[in-house]
């Protein structure tokens, strides 16, 4: 994979998922599953994958700029692409598809059939894709067995918000943590 | 978030590397210093080592580091494996500085005299039987906690090794999440451990009483939560505001030591070792079956962790070190004649890294040959990475040479990547520590898994939450009334008042 198609990958990854580009791909990455995840989504799409990130990328370069919920809404195939005013091919959008649940979940759901692989065949990528999901950082818990939590933390409120949790501080569910303590009466 | 906090403190250490940059204009390659004439020394005060295209300045003969020195990092070049040069740099600048004489020379290699660290507190000195205050006669660390069984033997500054687990006994049963067990030594001595503790450390444990279980829920109860101080640098930011205490902050640091029999009998070379004149204690057994007992030995540092608390890694930096012959590594081959942990001569030796068949039993005499199958045999199961064993053949060559110290290597230096939470700026009522990242506590360390064979012998390997991993294991700690500890298990150690005497 050239640097190019990585950085198209992580920035529509940051899209796909709601997480800033920062979090998920990190400068500074000792376990590196943004370069795993592109590996592996572009070994079962055939050339889809490469196919998605060319869209992605002319998506970004259209004048006057598109926001990001429209281009995921292009993407994820629920808007035309502007440039065309046709759907995006929908093995692009199963693609996109695939690959967000692929970092919320660290697996594969594969999105079509391909040699040697069955349309809905899911696969654990790695211990790491699946410890590091983004389901578990999304509502402040952890893989069973692996906790990067404090002894006793599920007696504390959720420490952090949804914006701190994401990275992305135009997250509007999740709201400020819940300082009056569980079980706390209203 | 790494890179704004190193390009802040990049600001502060231009004084600082100023200061090594005369000190070693005049210090290098000379042989003026401290040293007593006649004693063996280092040829050089300084070396510096290419790592990842960047260059890092080892300096023996300076203070204990307050941070990592990250003045060496370029800037367009961070990533996961220049960083961790600038870590491994800063573990043996560290380790360079704990490991001189305490006499406050300065400079590691004369007489293989008692260390820096040697002199600090050790767990058993402070977390006393009877959950009692530590005693200091000179107000700085308590005297030795000495067993009726050694109290004869003791002259007053003897070092007593007792551990035969990596935690206290007492603890084991209780909490011990991994299977582990003694380590014995290729000449069937059952190899001990001790803890000690800097100054900043033991002062935050003494005056929040934390020595005892009641002083611990007390705190608790006062709604704290254990965080010991961080070392930083002195300085301030872009607007001002310090960033540091005046005149900077040595922090809490942690040593841990693994010691072996020297059984010059069975061709041990002391020479090739620190070694110490301690007591080697061994509790009674709980069944009744034998004695407590004390014995003069000398012992020799055979795997050594230090552990420092710091501004910008409230998950604390874990540097660990090993004597060089103490195990072969998986899959390289045993091209040495003698191991202290590897017999490569031997056929019915027990499995490789798989604790010694029970019963347990660390009394003098060490096992007879017949017992050949009860010792530890030992392999390194993470090879120790390139640039770390570059790193440490030039400081060995050139900082270490003709001293007991160039026997000793840098395994690595574990470091969280992802370490606090935004604009989360240390302040004098956090002890100056950025505050922990809240998402990931352990802050994502680097490299992921970490051991040293002394000290996780057992716990070797890459499995997630089961392999050795110094962050994400101390992540669990806690004091005795389970809240958390701050990286430590040392605090599980106190005992009483309100529970009368320990066993």
């Amino acid at each position: 994979m050239s640097n190019s198609d990585q950085k198209t990958f992580n920035a529509m990854s940051a899209l796909l998922t709601g997480f800033s580009e920062q979090l998920i791909a990190p400068q500074v990455d000792p376990i590196g599953l943004p370069k795993l995840f592109l590996q592996w989504a572009t070994d079962h799409s055939g050339g889809d994958c490469a196919n998605l990130l060319a869209t992605f990328a002319s998506l970004q370069a259209v004048v006057p700029a598109l926001s990001t919920d429209e281009i995921g809404s292009v993407i994820m195939g629920v808007s035309p692409d502007p440039t065309t005013g046709e759907p995006i091919d929908e093995n692009q959008t199963a693609v996109a598809q695939a690959i967000l649940k692929l970092w919320y979940l660290g697996s594969w759901y594969q999105p079509f059939d391909i040699a040697g692989a069955a349309k809905g065949k899911e696969t654990v990528v790695s211990d790491q894709a699946y410890i590091k999901g983004l389901a578990w950082q999304s509502m402040q818990s952890h893989a069973m067995g692996n906790s990067t939590l404090t002894f006793g933390y599920w007696d504390k409120p959720p420490a952090a918000s949804l914006q701190v949790t994401t990275g992305n501080d135009e997250v509007s569910a999740g709201g400020p943590p819940n300082t009056s303590g569980w079980g706390a009466s209203a | 978030m790494r890179l704004l906090k190193l390009a802040l403190f990049c600001c502060v250490l231009i004084v600082g590397a100023y200061a090594i940059y005369h000190y070693q204009i005049k210090g290098k390659n000379s042989t003026e210093g401290p040293l007593a004439s006649g004693t063996p020394q280092a040829s050089a005060m300084s070396t510096t080592v290419s790592c990842q295209g960047a260059d890092h300045v080892i300096t023996n003969g300076a203070a204990i580091p307050h941070l990592p020195d990250a003045s060496m990092i370029a800037s367009e070049d961070i990533s996961v494996e220049s960083l961790q040069c600038s870590f491994d740099a800063y573990s043996w600048d560290l380790f360079l500085a704990l490991n001189h004489d305490a006499d406050g020379a300065l400079v590691i290699g004369g007489d293989d005299d008692p260390t820096v660290w040697e002199s600090w507190a050790e767990s058993s000195d402070i977390f006393l039987p009877d959950g009692a205050t530590p005693a200091s006669t000179d107000g700085s660390f308590p005297p030795r906690n000495v067993p009726a069984e050694c109290a004869g033997l003791h002259d007053g500054a003897m070092k007593i090794v007792r551990q035969i687990g990596k935690r206290p006994d007492v603890l084991e049963e209780f909490t011990e999440p991994f299977q582990s067990g003694p380590l014995i030594d290729a000449n069937g001595h059952y190899s001990r451990f001790a803890i000690s503790v800097n100054q900043s450390m033991y002062d935050y444990i003494l005056d929040n009483e934390l020595y005892n279980k009641a002083g611990q829920k007390t705190f608790s109860q006062a709604g704290n939560e254990v965080n010991f101080s961080c070392s930083c640098n002195e300085g301030t930011d872009a607007d001002g505001n310090p960033i540091c205490a005046q005149g900077g902050q040595q922090g809490a640091v942690m040593a841990k030591a693994a010691w072996k029999v020297i059984d010059t009998a069975k061709n041990d070379d002391p020479s090739l070792f620190h070694t110490v004149e301690a007591l080697v204690f061994t509790e009674a057994a709980k069944d009744g079956s034998r004695p407590a007992m004390c014995e003069k030995q000398l012992v020799g540092l055979t795997g050594f962790h230090i552990a420092q608390k710091t501004s910008n890694d409230t998950q604390w930096l874990w540097s660990t070190f090993e004597h060089v012959d103490n195990a072969p590594t998986k899959g390289q081959g045993a091209d040495k004649p003698k191991y202290n942990y590897f017999n490569p001569d031997c056929a019915d030796c027990n499995a490789v890294n798989e604790p010694p068949a029970q019963p347990w039993n660390p009394d003098d005499p060490p096992l007879s040959d017949a017992r050949i199958g009860d010792r530890s045999q030992i392999e390194r199961v993470i090879a120790i990475h390139q640039d770390t064993d570059a790193m440490n053949a030039q400081v060995q060559s050139e900082l270490l040479a003709g001293t007991v110290w160039a026997n000793y290597e840098l395994v690595s230096t574990q470091w969280p990547t992802a370490p606090t939470a935004p604009n989360a700026a240390p302040t004098a009522a956090t002890n100056w520590c950025s505050a922990i990242n809240e998402v990931d506590k352990s802050g994502n360390p680097a490299p992921a898994f970490l051991a040293n064979t002394t000290l996780e012998t057992y716990i070797q390997g890459t499995v997630p939450q089961a392999s050795s991993s110094c962050i994400n294991c101390h992540l669990n700690a806690t004091m005795t009334d389970g809240q958390f500890s701050d990286f430590t298990y040392l605090l599980e150690r106190a005992r009483g008042p309100q529970e009368g005497p320990s066993q």
